[in-house]
């Protein structure tokens, strides 16, 4: 079931949200039982199949953790066979559903060079969010087994991993962030400013999904749509299908996770923030302390410090660096294209270490570039890799950076045909309409870069979730509702009211989220 | 945080009024929920003229009529099969023009025409030359227009605006009509009749002008070679093919296909035989004879009547009624199956009574006259 539909919107969320707080009153037990069965319910809406494998996955899971975490006589001589069998375990049946079929096709290429008969794929359908519910998991794994954590109650072990608001796209949970709340009384208890604080992330997200990322998406799929019919882009309509990309990808994404934490809000639990407006970084570091904060932060404390982080050598710093971020990529998806994604970024973020650390110390040369200058060549660099992320093959890439670059000319309007005499032969202009006659009914080229410029100004100008909602969902360290200054913001609590009016006109076309793939 | 709350309440309710009665509103006119409209028009004892002004892919709604009615006849195309009209014939009748832009706009109609039970008897398949020029992608048509909305929508109510500022008479939809609807039905006094067909009454009354005045838009199309109007010197092969086995189903599902070439304004046709640019039109008839397949060729309108047809026709590619009734008449001198199903008094009644004319009198005229729209000096 997604966010932005009729039935979660005007039925299965009304319905829990009543339930558990209603149940809630009389006991947390039956409120926890409540929240997980609905979690599940609408996990298994519309596809049953992979239920049984979340199910197993979590009893198993807490089984080991169990295992892991015992402090009885004689526990530690096998926790270390434990934690690599738990963690294997949960790799292979990532591994299998996610992976196989992406090693069977690597292994048919060498096969087919080799003149041998290829191998038959597997046929296995991916479970949504099983990227999502492993990794949660892995990272239990990892702390029970370092004794940071100690979970007793199966019940909050199983809502931790299910609570629905993140378990099919993020953001990536740490336990000592969920348990210690689903242990607390007040959390089964209604609280108004979470509630409003919730509205407030709900509605940014679905309108920066449903009006945003749903429209400008329309061009980045036409861009590539072209390119599987042959066609070659030029140079407008290339990067107006890689910047929509860009945009399309942050709504989407960004907007799905303020909508997970919007949700969690109106059932009392905070869930971190998991972007904070990453289109304004200006360097790749800052951009992915910005970017999928969850999954960044899993990375770096789960595998590129147990791979020795800095502490090893500027050499092996920026190695580490290219191999967390090549598996980050790996756990987008199972192409070589994501791998090359990933890879990309690791090379970014080591050449953005070792110029920081190279000139940190020169009076000449700046450790950082100028504000501007470093946006620029950030938001370049991130859109070029984003082509990777987006494109089917390697080829389809190519495809699109050729038009980047201006290698397969620039189709201008035709009304502009004999007005830019002055413009060089060399660019192979062609007054034959910026997308020609492959753009729908419905869509415009002025629409489309209309919308890239909107979508610019909006990541650039506005304040994101964290800023609106950021400081006060605190709420623990002593802000009473009253001292909220968002609560004081009356204008913007009427243009919230209309925006969701408006996102809910936006439903009609339901789309799925990009990281549900993942 | 109770006046926070209060002012999201507020931005809430007006916003969400405003959506009510503006869907009210679209709802009343005919622009949300397709089975109201085609019922309403099935229903209605005065004849009700519809089209959307949000729309203009007009398949669900042509083939939504062709589900209710069940019809005997029908006549598939382009907007050039439009103007076939129901009274042309004694048995049930309706038309399926705007239908099919090209081969696999004819594909999809044949695939879901298959699977309903009760099928028409005879087809009239009004062709256009261009779905099979070489030079014109196969799949041109392939992108749809926006789907009929059954529900209010942002994008729904943004066309709707962008339709009503885009026309000035907008004060006609204050009282909305009984008997049109649609945004562009009442708004340009036009729109499908309950069984299909197109009545233009704006542009004939001039109350709108025509675009296409003395044929100089389609003129202009033929010669700079735009659009549809692409020169070329070859029909596409596979094309021919495909339209080849799209007939065979046709047949093979037991409905008896006549397929019909409409004609083009005569200053047109003269224009296309002279300039010579267009060899893929004589090819594309080479390749269905060599095929057998049997096709009447009305693309010269002089071989429906040797008098001035000029005051016949829309605009440069679009015949009115009268035409049509020309080519019934036509067709059914050379088909004998077609020929049991015309209504032939009717059909010399109604070429001798509006000759000369694109509109032949009808209830949506309201008594006014047809005028000389297209301003090319004939009498009306």
């Amino acid at each position: 079931m997604a966010f932005n539909s009729y039935e979660f919107l005007f039925g299965f969320l009304p319905v829990v949200f009543c339930g558990y707080f209603f149940l809630g009153k009389w006991s947390q037990l039956l409120a926890g039982i409540w929240l997980s069965m609905a979690s599940l319910f609408f996990y298994g809406y519309g596809d049953l199949r992979a239920l049984p494998l979340l199910v197993s996955s979590i009893v198993c899971n807490y089984y080991f953790g169990a295992r892991l975490s015992s402090s009885a006589p004689g526990a530690g001589k096998y926790r270390r066979v434990y934690v690599y069998i738990a963690i294997c375990a949960n790799l292979t049946v990532l591994g299998f559903f996610k992976y196989a079929n992406f090693l069977i096709r690597t292994i048919n290429i060498l096969l087919l060079h080799a003149n041998y008969p290829p191998i038959d794929e597997v046929a296995v359908a991916l479970p949504v969010g099983i990227s999502f519910f492993t990794f949660t998991q892995i990272a239990f794994l990892a702390d029970c087994y370092q004794q940071k954590v100690r979970e007793q109650k199966f019940l909050h072990y199983g809502l931790f991993v299910t609570y629905f608001p993140h378990l099919v796209a993020g953001p990536i949970i740490h336990h000592s962030q969920m348990m210690p709340q689903f242990a607390r009384a007040s959390t089964y208890r209604m609280d108004p400013a979470k509630i409003c604080l919730g509205l407030v992330a709900f509605t940014l997200g679905l309108a920066k999904k449903v009006i945003l990322a749903d429209w400008i998406g329309q061009y980045s799929d036409l861009l590539f749509r072209n390119l599987s019919q042959g066609v070659a882009p030029t140079l407008i309509n290339s990067w107006t299908g890689a910047l929509a990309y860009a945009f399309q990808i942050y709504y989407d994404f960004s907007g799905y996770s303020d909508m997970a934490v919007g949700l969690s809000l109106l059932f009392g639990v905070v869930l971190p923030i998991n972007f904070n407006s990453p289109y304004k970084a200006t360097d790749i570091i800052d951009f992915w302390r910005r970017w999928h904060i969850s999954l960044s932060t899993f990375l770096r404390d789960y595998l590129y410090i147990p791979l020795g982080g800095n502490r090893l050598g500027g050499a092996r710093r920026y190695l580490n660096l290219i191999v967390t971020m090549l598996l980050g990529g790996l756990w987008h998806g199972a192409s070589w294209t994501f791998v090359l994604w990933g890879g990309v970024h690791g090379f970014f973020l080591a050449v953005n270490h070792a110029w920081r650390k190279l000139f940190s110390r020169s009076t000449r040369i700046p450790s950082s570039l100028p504000k501007v200058v470093g946006w620029g060549v950030t938001s370049v660099s991130v859109v070029f890799a984003w082509v990777l992320f987006r494109a089917g093959t390697l080829r389809e890439a190519m495809d699109v950076y050729r038009g980047m670059l201006g290698m397969n000319g620039i189709a201008l309007p035709v009304p502009l045909a004999g007005r830019v005499h002055f413009l060089p032969a060399w660019l192979r202009i062609e007054f034959i309409g910026i997308w020609n006659e492959s753009i729908p009914a419905g869509m415009s080229a002025t629409e489309g870069i209309g919308l890239v410029i909107l979508c610019t100004v909006l990541s650039l100008i506005l304040p994101n979730t964290a800023d609106l909602i950021g400081t006060e969902i605190r709420l623990d360290q002593g802000n009473s509702a009253g001292q909220m200054p968002l609560f004081r913001r009356r204008k913007l609590a009427f243009g919230l009211g209309v925006l969701f009016v408006v996102s809910i006109l936006s439903l009609h076309r339901v789309t799925r989220f990009i990281y549900f793939q993942f | 945080m109770k006046s926070f709350i209060r002012s999201f309440g507020a931005g809430l309710c007006s916003s969400g009024l405003i959506v009510l009665a503006f869907s009210l509103f679209l709802y009343r006119v005919g622009e949300i929920d397709l089975d109201h409209v085609v019922a309403r028009q099935q229903t209605s004892t005065k004849g009700v003229l519809f089209c959307s002004g949000i729309n203009h892919d007009f398949y669900a709604y042509k083939y939504s009529i062709y589900r209710t009615l069940q019809p005997e006849a029908i006549a598939i195309g382009s907007s050039r099969a439009m103007e076939m009209r129901r009274r042309f014939f004694k048995t049930s009748f309706v038309n399926l023009g705007g239908c099919v832009s090209n081969v696999q706009h004819l594909e999809r109609l044949v695939s879901d025409i298959s699977v309903l039970p009760n099928r028409p008897r005879l087809a009239v398949l009004f062709v256009d030359f261009w779905w099979f020029n070489d030079r014109i992608s196969s799949d041109s048509g392939k992108y749809q227009a926006v789907e009929y909305p059954r529900y209010p929508s942002l994008s729904l109510f943004g066309y709707a605006i962008g339709a009503v500022a885009a026309h000035p008479n907008w004060g006609r939809l204050i009282p909305i009509p009984n008997d049109r609807l649609g945004l562009m039905g009442i708004l340009f006094n036009a729109g499908f009749d309950r069984f299909g067909s197109f009545y233009d009454i704006s542009t004939i009354t001039g109350e709108v002008g025509s675009n296409d005045v003395q044929f100089k838009t389609t003129e202009s199309g033929f010669e700079k070679g735009e659009g549809r109007f692409v020169p070329g010197r070859y029909a596409d092969p596979r094309l021919v093919s495909r339209f080849a086995l799209a007939l065979d189903r046709l047949e093979s599902l037991g409905i008896h296909t006549i397929v019909v070439f409409p004609p083009l304004a005569p200053p047109i046709c003269k224009l296309v035989a002279r300039s010579g640019r267009f060899g893929y039109i004589g090819d594309l008839k080479t390749q269905l004879s060599n095929r057998h397949l049997s096709f009447m060729d009305f693309s010269d309108p002089q071989t429906l009547y040797s008098g001035d047809l000029r005051g016949e026709f829309f605009d440069g590619f679009h015949g009115g009624d009268v035409i049509y009734a020309r080519i019934a008449r036509a067709i059914a001198q050379q088909n004998t199956e077609f020929r049991q199903i015309i209504d032939d008094d009717y059909l010399n009644r109604f070429i001798r009574e509006n000759h000369g004319r694109a509109l032949g009198s009808t209830e949506y005229n309201e008594g006014r006259r047809e005028v000389d729209f297209l301003k090319i000096g004939v009498e009306k």
